[in-house]
């Protein structure tokens, strides 16, 4: 999973047919929602609400996809499954939630060089 | 309305709560000439659709605060939204919730994350085959029109279908009655019986009778399911009935390879159904009538079967009761008779159905149609 780029922007440009101009919108959307998403996520987590956390962690999954942030999209998938599990294992969650912020601030600051 | 030389633009609904798949869609759809309306919850969606009607959905089965499906059915009850096509937009793990969209009268999906060219590709597919489709309708409706061969309608008789395993019991009371029936194979295994009561006498029982018949012939097959297959045939009738006119009636289509039987019922009499293992019992889920409304909505009921199990279907004049008691009561007495003769051959299971329910002074047709898996 390490070795998956932060961010691979030829396969994001590939499914867009190599609009980068839309490509360039799609991150500035992407950098004002993610840490929305986020921060859903963890506030869901501190709730011990399952479902909300599963449906933002499965938000981040789909969003960080669609821009090619490929280790934020494995890792929330990893976050997704966690809160899908009955009975959901909380502390595991809460244990994952560090990684994800650093993975996005990471994630956004290649973004921001990028563009 | 369109302007004298423009086009009327074709609508496409994207109903999506994620910003990045909104932007992406949009930017796929909006310079291919297509107007787009994003909703970004089910109740916006279904507002979106009743003010500005789309010829296509686009619909995410993960929305939050809300079951996608739900919003499907929704979208597909709304009037006018039968036969639009919904495209779900799904992630690639989703391979259930993608079956049950299929289940519910999706057309296809697309998975996330989107390929511009593929969204482009998937949609122009599905609003040209939506076109042959309301196309194909307006066609079979011209041809009934034009029926010729309305006198010369066959009644398929059980020794013509031995495979569809099935005996009928048929006592027209007036010249003209508004009973009548219709046995198809499908393919090896599968068949299509159906029984129907027309209204309205004036127009002649057999023209409304082949012209339903024509329109199962047209439009049963592997490809639609019964419930497209009454939908279509539905939006054909009500183009083509007079005013005051209808059908009540029920399709069974029984796969015997698969051991499944979908049943519709549209606004009949219920069915009995005699499992071989269990005690008979009444099918009673009713739908709409056939002809009347434009959206009606016909939901299949699905039985799992076995061999040896029996279906019933029969016209009110089997259960029409001369005394007080109505029709209810006799339904109870049907179902007793079904059981206590499960062990006769299907052949005379029919005709002591008839001599147990006869009260002797029936005024209306009787129409009895057993089949065995």
């Amino acid at each position: 999973m390490d070795n998956a780029p932060l961010f691979d922007r030829d396969a994001a440009l590939e499914r867009l047919d190599g609009d980068a101009e839309l490509l360039d919108e799609v991150v500035g959307i992407y950098r004002e929602d993610a840490p929305q998403i986020l921060g859903n996520l963890e506030t869901a987590i501190s709730a011990r609400d399952a479902r909300t956390a599963e449906r933002e962690a499965h938000s981040l999954k789909g969003s960080s996809a669609n821009i090619g942030a490929i280790r934020l999209q494995q890792a929330s998938l990893i976050a997704e499954k966690t809160a899908h599990q009955d009975p959901v294992d909380w502390s595991s969650l809460e244990a994952q939630l560090p990684g994800l912020k650093s993975l996005l601030q990471e994630t956004v600051g290649v973004l921001a060089k990028a563009s | 309305m369109s302007n004298p030389g423009q086009l009327e633009r074709v609508r496409i609904l994207i109903v999506d709560d994620e910003r990045t798949n909104l932007a992406i869609l949009e930017s796929a759809l909006r310079p291919e000439g297509y107007e787009v309306v994003c909703a970004q919850s089910g109740a916006a969606a279904c507002e979106a659709a009743r003010t500005l009607p789309p010829q296509l959905v686009l619909l995410d089965i993960r929305l939050p605060d809300e079951d996608g499906f739900e919003v499907l059915e929704a979208l597909q009850r709304l009037p006018g939204m039968q036969f639009v096509p919904v495209i779900l937009l799904s992630g690639v793990e989703d391979l259930s919730a993608k079956l049950r969209g299929f289940a519910l009268g999706a057309v296809d999906y697309i998975v996330k994350p989107f390929y511009r060219e593929e969204v482009k590709a998937r949609v122009r597919l599905h609003l040209k085959l939506s076109l042959a489709t309301n196309a194909l309708i307006a066609e079979q409706t011209r041809r009934l029109q034009t029926l010729q061969d309305a006198q010369s309608r066959m009644l398929v008789r059980p020794e013509n279908l031995p495979a569809a395993k099935f005996q009928v019991f048929w006592q027209p009371i007036q010249e003209a009655g508004g009973d009548f029936y219709e046995v198809l194979e499908l393919a090896p295994g599968i068949h299509a019986y159906f029984i129907a009561d027309v209204s309205g006498h004036d127009l002649g029982t057999s023209l409304v009778a082949s012209a339903a018949q024509a329109l199962l012939h047209q439009n049963l097959g592997p490809f639609n399911s019964p419930r497209e297959t009454m939908q279509m045939a539905n939006k054909s009738l009500v183009q083509w009935l007079p005013e005051g006119h209808f059908l009540s009636s029920t399709l069974i289509v029984v796969n015997r390879n698969l051991k499944t039987a979908s049943i519709i019922n549209a606004g009949h009499l219920p069915c009995i159904y005699l499992p071989v293992s269990r005690p008979a019992e009444v099918l009673s889920v009713r739908g709409d009538l056939l002809g009347v409304f434009p959206d009606a909505e016909f939901i299949p009921q699905e039985l799992s079967i076995s061999t040896g199990d029996r279906l019933m279907l029969f016209t009110d004049g089997l259960v029409e009761s001369a005394v007080n008691d109505g029709w209810e009561d006799n339904l109870g007495r049907l179902r007793e008779a079904a059981e206590s003769l499960r062990s006769e051959p299907l052949g005379s299971f029919v005709a002591k159905i008839r001599q147990i329910m006869d009260n002797g002074s029936s005024t209306d047709d009787t129409l009895i149609l057993a089949l065995e898996i």
